[in-house]
């Protein structure tokens, strides 16, 4: 009898020690996006889409869409893009999914055999300040100079009257430098496009409206031919990367 | 025995004494202690009458009548006076045990020899010396009435000490351990003698008995009887002699079991049925018409919309008695139909004590689940609701009035303000599964003084931690498919505490309450929602924190030689109901079964989730006075009993629902993707982006509180009358006279409150009469008629809307909602073959003139169940109960003695009548009564309770099966949208052992056994149609009839909720 009670109290004390212990854990919802995956790239390429250590795809033929739904906790995922036709990583880079129920990555390869970057934001560029916006340009238009000299130009008073009010060199298949647009009475900036040589021939202008939809933050386009009239000035049109 | 023995034998036995004496002298003082116990477990029969005598010639008749030789001093003895000394037919170790403490003897046994020698100690201190803790004699004296007896002088023969009755009927003697006689004697009744009532060393001995009416001559007559067949006929009597069909069990029942709560206990009554310690039906009549009287008050319900109590709050060490009464009697409260159960609880202890109680167990269906809910409150194994919480009410970060006004104003400032602090809740927590822990201790000490009053107090803390989960398959008609998974944890934490003076004449009596009783739920279903047309998430969690305060003081006094007796009561109790915080998701699955959900932020209906907080602030006060006046009419003793009581209720109830709604799209868009805690974060109500806005069910009410006052008084006169020697008529009239005022208060969208008030005055003369025939001995015939209520609660006469969001339920009272009136018809035949058996046979006729019932009724996004009256129902049904002994199987056998079945079974058949206002054929309005043929919510066709149960003092155990039919859980007039509960084989097993000489018991407890599925039904079809649209609301072709068929029946919702095993022990100290 008094085992049965030793073994009793021993069971009871084991429980009850067990029934006062601490324990709680979040649980984690993961969130979820549609990853609208973009690539524009001068090659034809068959990419492999690696996230952390998970093959989110491996037909994703480019140029060309995909869109893939995910879930994640942590924002910051590891992407790896591998080309399966030549078997070649061509980036291993870190992306930030932002909230909302659509993530648009894309991928940039301006020249053929050119390096595979991935569009966003960047890193350590400060914000635009009140009223402004950040814009940054690309092209590889052929009939393009190598080198041109980009001229930047905005509205003074929200008018048609446009005066520079930056300028920089740029390299076929680079992206400019961010460059700040004024925008009075949601007027944007327009581009001039020189010869880089003395002679500073223009050879392409873009028209503010072909920037209609910045971003807050920063905004990337890969600029296009959107006609050459009989002046030979190209003018341009746009694709928005990001 | 003395004749046996032949003149030879003499000589050779007085030759043989001086031999024997020196030998004992040699052996007495190395062997005193185990030779002076051998002398008191002699088991030979002897009986002695012998008065005005001595030592010398007690010990003389004792050598005579006995096998043995004793060896003595005849000079030393000759000296020891003794009054009387007359035992009949009891063991010579008993008698020898007696003569020791009267004579202060001392004996030493070698052989056939008994050496006896004087104790130079005095008696008492010497037999306390030997033995040294007293033991107890303590008893309830009744008369033929149940009514108990104050002022009964009890007499110890053999010491010649005496007590009387406390007012109560009850006394406790004080004694050294050995046999005695007692003597129960009482102007106008018949002495009763008792013999053989063993006091054993520190124990408690029970010893009721019951006292006759007897005319001068027989008053002269002298009844004896031994005190095991005394406390016998003491329960007999008492079981056959209550004024109305009851059942009961008493302290000295309870003591015997092992049942350490008084939800266990109530469990051994016969048919009663006792769910999850908290739910009682009687007879198959399930709360709504059953009561439950603590210390004479009927508590409030802690549960919204269901009537319980927290049986397992009271020890049962602390039960004084519990009468489960089955028929009306004018002194009892008329709002009661199937049963009445009366807890009454102890207030002077007759020893001191003090009892701690430690338990654990586990649930199948529980153990080893990860349970899930927001995050636990800090100290909720406490009961107790974190702080953060509690931001809704009068006085705290959220006033409803306030808020409403504010958004009638459109004022954002404020309400972002006040919304921001209300804390992000919103996340999930994973908790490990912990066992059930059930801690409780409880003690008493009284003081007895010279002229037999005495005080006492009793005190009890009990505790118990459980979480259970189940998971199982729920729908709604037109609404829903869903898995369901609910989390439960709970925290019950009771207090009692009792003080008591009691004297002959007087008893006043302090009786306190409290129980805190603290629930959450969290329910996760995931399913299609049909009225979305989507799959859908939806997670809800309720707390429910109830804290319960009964302050009682009352007092019982008998005058006039304890011919009149008059007692009172006044109590308070308070109850504070709270639903703090209350959350529900819901989240769209964006596509089936990938668990990627939206959220809507645009709609207002609580339907799509949001907050939800109430409060009840609940106070009654109850005083009352009964006084009984006893007189002579055909020369028998008559009582005339008369009372009155008052009683005020009132109740203030608030409550509100909010959902997250967005300003502008943008904001939601931007954090689509993201748990639904991310987006509504305290940050983003400051901020403006998302806003609480006050929500609605039904109409454009933005929120409800309701107020409400209930006065009661009642009345009553009765008369206890014994018309014949064999009849006995108990009857009288109740008077009962309650008033109702309700305020209901909404809010429309501008922030105005639109009042909706309704009074009540409901006055009810209530007969009822008794009737008991007693053929012999054993035999009763009753019959009763009596007329009783059942009124509608506060919550169900108040257009207030509840939204039961996880049974996607809209809960409406009706003001229009009237009293329920019963006629009760019984007769019974009842058979007493020993006090702890029964047998007996009842059929019985209901008729209830405008029984509530739960309508269920469709509609869109979400159904609804609105309080409504039948127009009438009926109900007739027999009932048959046995309690036996197996004992006489084998009379022989004593194991068989102790083994009882117990078996209760009531058959019923309902009909109802109700109004139909719209035609089912032509849907044109029309008026007529229509019949149905089924019982109304909350009876049972039948129920089935049986129980083998064995007991002894050193370990018992009970195994119990129970059955009741399908009940209707949800009613209303259109048949196949009934919802019922299933039948179910339930089968309870517990075992329970002494150890350490009885100080401690170990108690092992299993509950459904059988762990059948729990399902509510209805008999509506269950088949997709043709182009695999759900089913909607349609008979079935079922074949068994409204019972549950799987195949073709509607499943509202199934689950297995597992099989309890625990073990406790309890010591006492």
């Amino acid at each position: 009898m008094l085992n049965i009670l030793k073994l009793s109290c021993a069971v009871l004390l084991v429980l009850a020690m067990a029934a006062c212990s601490k324990n709680e854990k979040a649980i984690e919802q993961p969130s979820f996006t549609s990853l609208q995956l973009k690539a524009i790239t001068a090659d034809v390429l068959m990419l492999q889409v690696k996230v952390n250590e998970n093959v989110l795809t491996d037909s994703f033929y480019t140029p060309g869409n995909k869109a893939l739904p995910v879930q994640y906790i942590n924002p910051t995922q590891r992407f790896r893009i591998t080309d399966l036709f030549s078997k070649t990583l061509l980036l291993d880079t870190l992306v930030d999914y932002k909230p909302g129920a659509v993530n648009v990555i894309t991928f940039f390869q301006a020249v053929s055999d050119g390096k595979l970057v991935r569009i966003g934001p960047p890193a350590n560029e400060p914000l635009p300040t009140g009223g402004k916006i950040k814009i940054s340009v690309v092209y590889g238009i052929a009939e393009m100079p190598d080198v041109t000299k980009v001229v930047v130009e905005d509205s003074d008073t929200g008018g048609s009257v446009y005066s520079a009010t930056d300028s920089f060199l740029l390299k076929k298949g680079e992206f400019s430098p961010y460059f700040t647009g004024k925008m009075i009475n949601n007027r944007k900036p327009q581009l001039k496009f020189y010869t880089a040589d003395a002679s500073r021939k223009l050879v392409a202008k873009s028209e503010p409206s072909i920037l209609y939809d910045t971003n807050a933050d920063f905004t990337i386009y890969s600029l296009k031919i959107d006609g050459i009239p009989g002046s030979g000035i190209i003018s341009l049109g746009r694709e928005k990367l990001y | 025995m003395y004749n046996r023995f032949n003149k030879s034998h003499f000589e050779q036995k007085r030759d043989m004494k001086k031999l024997t004496g020196i030998l004992t002298v040699i052996i007495f003082f190395s062997s005193i202690l185990s030779s002076a116990a051998q002398v008191i477990t002699l088991k030979e029969k002897i009986s002695i009458d012998l008065k005005n005598t001595t030592a010398a010639q007690v010990i003389e008749e004792l050598d005579k009548r006995s096998n043995y030789t004793f060896s003595y001093t005849r000079d030393q003895l000759e000296k020891i006076s003794i009054k009387s000394f007359v035992y009949n037919d009891i063991t010579l170790g008993s008698a020898l045990e007696n003569l020791q403490r009267i004579a202060s003897l001392e004996y030493n046994l070698l052989g056939n020899t008994i050496a006896v020698k004087l104790n130079p100690a005095p008696a008492i201190t010497s037999a306390s010396q030997n033995n040294p803790r007293p033991g107890k004699i303590t008893g309830v004296i009744r008369n033929e009435k149940n009514e108990e007896m104050p002022g009964v002088t009890v007499l110890v023969e053999s010491l010649n000490r005496s007590t009387t009755t406390t007012v109560s009927g009850d006394y406790v003697l004080t004694l050294p351990p050995g046999t005695y006689t007692l003597e129960l004697s009482f102007v106008g009744y018949q002495t009763r003698r008792i013999t053989d009532a063993v006091v054993k060393e520190g124990d408690v001995t029970d010893l009721s008995a019951v006292l006759t009416a007897a005319s001068k001559q027989m008053q002269a007559v002298v009844v004896t009887s031994g005190a095991r067949k005394e406390s016998t006929r003491s329960l007999l009597m008492t079981q056959k002699n209550s004024a109305g069909m009851t059942n009961g069990i008493s302290a000295e029942q309870i003591r015997v079991t092992g049942d350490n709560n008084t939800g266990q206990v109530l469990k051994r009554v016969s048919g009663i049925t006792v769910q999850g310690d908290r739910f009682v039906t009687i007879r198959g009549v399930s709360d709504r018409y059953n009561n439950v009287l603590i210390n004479g008050a009927s508590l409030p319900s802690t549960e919204p919309n269901r009537r319980n109590f927290s049986f397992d709050i009271v020890p049962s060490s602390l039960v004084d008695n519990i009468i489960v009464n089955k028929t009306a009697t004018p002194d009892l409260p008329g709002e009661f139909t199937g049963g009445m159960v009366q807890i009454n609880t102890t207030d002077v202890p007759f020893r001191n004590f003090l009892n701690i109680g430690v338990g654990t167990g586990f649930n199948t269906a529980s153990v080893g689940k990860d349970f899930i809910s927001h995050k636990r409150d800090k100290k909720a194994a406490l009961g107790i609701i974190d702080e953060e919480r509690k931001w809704f009410g009068d006085g705290r970060a959220f006033e409803q009035k306030k808020y409403v006004e504010y958004h009638g104003k459109k004022d954002t400032a404020a309400l972002r303000a006040i919304g921001a602090k209300i804390p992000n809740r919103w996340q999930a927590y994973q908790y490990q599964y912990r066992p059930m822990q059930n801690y409780q201790l409880s003690g008493g000490a009284s003081k007895m003084f010279k002229n037999n009053s005495s005080v006492g107090a009793v005190a009890a803390i009990t505790y118990r931690n459980e979480m259970l989960y189940e998971e199982g398959e729920a729908r709604s008609i037109q609404n829903y498919e869903y898995a369901s998974q609910r989390y439960r944890y709970n925290t019950t934490i009771g207090a009692l505490f009792n003080a008591a003076f009691k004297s002959k004449g007087h008893k006043i009596a302090l009786k306190n309450l409290y129980n805190n009783r603290y629930s959450n739920q969290y329910d996760d279903r995931y399913g299609f929602q049909i009225s979305n047309n989507s799959m859908e998430n939806r997670t809800g969690e309720v707390t429910l924190a109830n804290r319960l305060i009964q302050t009682r003081l009352e007092g019982e006094h008998s005058f006039f030689n304890n011919a009149f007796k008059f007692d009172w009561f006044g109590d308070y109790i308070t109850l504070k109901r709270e639903q703090p915080d209350g959350r529900f998701i819901v989240g769209r699955d964006v596509d089936s079964n990938s668990h990627r959900y939206a959220y809507n932020f645009g709609e207002r209906n609580l339907f799509y989730g949001g907050l939800y907080a109430s409060t009840l602030d609940e106070k009654r006060s109850n005083a009352g006075a009964n006084l009984s006046v006893p007189f002579t009419v055909l020369k028998a003793k008559q009582t005339f009993k008369a009372g009155y009581s008052y009683s005020k209720r009132e109740a203030d109830y608030d409550a509100t629902a909010l959902r997250v709604l967005t300003a502008t799209d943008a904001f939601v868009k931007s954090h689509e993707g993201l748990p639904y805690y991310s987006i509504v974060t305290q940050e983003a109500i400051a901020n403006g982006d998302l806003l609480y806005v006050p929500s609605y069910i039904r109409s454009e009410s933005t929120g409800d509180r309701y107020d409400g006052e209930q006065k009661l008084k009642s009345a009553y006169g009765m008369l206890d009358l014994k018309i014949l020697k064999q009849l006995r008529i108990i009857g009288g009239m109740r008077y009962e006279n309650n008033q109702i005022k309700m305020s209901t208060e909404t809010y429309n969208t501008l922030g105005f409150p639109v009042f909706s008030d309704s009074v009540y005055t409901e006055k009810d003369w209530l007969p009822s009469v008794n009737a008991i025939y007693s053929i012999n001995d054993k035999l009763n015939i009753r019959a009763a008629y009596s007329k009783t209520l059942a009124r509608p609660d506060f919550v169900e006469r108040s257009p207030y809307v509840y939204f039961d969001f996880v049974e996607q339920l809209q809960v409406t009272g009706q003001q229009a909602l009237q009293v329920t009136r019963i006629k009760n018809y019984d007769f019974r035949v009842e058979y007493y073959p020993t006090g702890n058996e029964i047998l007996s046979a009842s059929i019985f006729y209901k008729n209830f003139d405008k029984p509530v019932e739960r309508f269920y009724i469709l509609g869109s996004p979400n159904n609804l169940v609105e309080y409504w009256n039948l127009y009438s129902a009926t109900a007739k049904g027999i009932e048959c109960e046995i309690r036996k002994s197996l004992g006489f199987i084998s009379p022989n056998t004593n194991w068989l003695k102790n083994l009882y079945f117990s078996a209760n079974a009531t058959y019923l058949e309902g009909e109802i009548k109700y109004l139909v206002t719209k035609s089912p054929y032509t849907q044109k309005d029309t008026s007529y009564i229509d019949n149905g043929k089924r019982p109304i919510q909350g009876l049972s066709p039948y129920i089935i309770n049986m129980s083998l149960n064995y007991q002894t003092k050193l370990w018992g155990f009970n195994i119990a099966y129970n059955r009741f039919g399908r009940r209707i859980v949800n009613g209303g007039t259109i048949s196949n949208l009934i919802q019922y509960e299933n039948s179910r084989d339930v089968v309870d097993v517990q075992l329970s052992c002494q150890l350490l000489n009885q100080k401690a018991e170990l108690r092992f407890n299993i509950s459904d056994l059988l762990n059948q599925y729990y399902v509510i039904y209805s008999n509506n079809n269950n088949k997709k149609d043709a182009l695999g649209g759900f089913p909607n609301g349609g008979p079935n072709e079922d074949p068994k009839g409204l019972n549950y068929n799987e195949s073709v029946d509607f499943v509202n919702y199934k689950a297995k909720r597992g099989t309890g095993f625990s073990v406790s022990l309890t010591y006492k100290l």
